[in-house]
């Protein structure tokens, strides 16, 4: 999924999660957001963050950037996290038209086991 | 788990056998502390003991139910008996550190219970027992969607 996002642009995002194995688990999510292509690519550019704050001005709790949640086998359920008030609102942050990857990783804290999905948004300029 | 115990005196006797079932400490874990938590196999290095790394975790296999350490039954010289020890519910033990012991070790001893002879135990076997879980969560990201406004 790609989309397109703004200085001062909120993101809420729905994930919809499942445990598919066999036993009642504790599943940590967490959205690390890297820059794609030139010229930092890769290198860490935020995260998505458990509550609607502005990564700006918010004090940042220990569990800022993760959920955690229990699932039984089968169980599915629909995590919300959020990146508010993109580049903190200033238009010149990021070159117009830089991609960026998302990287979502659900890992089972028991056993280490994690899947990952990876999505894609660009920076555009006003 | 069955164990067979001969009776390899000369006289009869009463004997007691015990099992302790956990993990021996590494031989570098010699500052104490807690070095093991979690499941049954709970085990702490007593606080006020002096650690020592060459004891063992421990989970009694239990021949008569829960509580019961151990049993004891007498034979006659050359007679032999076999008895049946049944675990409590396995599970991994995790070390502080964080790393999860999976193969644990089973430490067998027999004692002649004759006063003279009362401390004078023996260890009759040392095997391991790998613990594999019976099911396990997997987590899966079914789908994303974004709202950007």
């Amino acid at each position: 999924m790609a989309f397109t996002v703004y200085a001062g642009s909120n993101v809420t995002v729905s994930v919809q999660v499942k445990n598919v194995g066999s036993k009642e688990g504790t599943f940590k999510l967490t959205g690390r957001i890297t820059y794609y292509g030139s010229p930092n690519h890769g290198a860490y550019a935020g995260a998505f963050t458990k509550r609607a704050k502005d990564y700006c001005t918010a004090s940042k709790e220990s569990d800022w950037d993760y959920i955690t949640v229990v699932l039984a086998p089968g169980q599915v359920q629909v995590l919300t996290m959020y990146k508010m008030n993109i580049a903190c609102g200033n238009n010149q942050a990021f070159d117009d038209g830089q991609q960026f990857k998302i990287t979502w990783r659900f890992e089972n804290t028991e056993t280490g086991q994690y899947d990952i999905r990876e999505d894609f948004f660009t920076y555009r300029r006003r | 788990m069955t164990v067979t115990v001969e009776n390899i005196g000369q006289a009869a006797g009463t004997f007691k056998l015990e099992c302790t079932l956990g993990k021996f400490a590494p031989s570098d874990y010699a500052q104490g502390g807690p070095l093991y938590v979690g499941g049954p196999l709970q085990f702490y290095w007593g606080a006020g003991r002096t650690p020592n790394p060459g004891n063992l975790a421990t989970y009694f296999l239990t021949p008569t139910g829960p509580g019961s350490r151990n049993i004891t039954f007498e034979l006659g010289p050359g007679q032999q008996t076999s008895l049946s020890f049944v675990s409590a519910p396995l599970a991994p033990i995790t070390r502080y550190d964080g790393v999860k012991e999976y193969v644990l070790d089973a430490h067998w001893y027999l004692s002649v219970l004759v006063a003279e002879y009362e401390l004078d135990w023996q260890l009759a076997d040392l095997s391991c027992i790998k613990v594999v879980p019976a099911g396990v969560a997997q987590g899966r990201i079914v789908s994303t969607s974004y709202s950007v406004y």
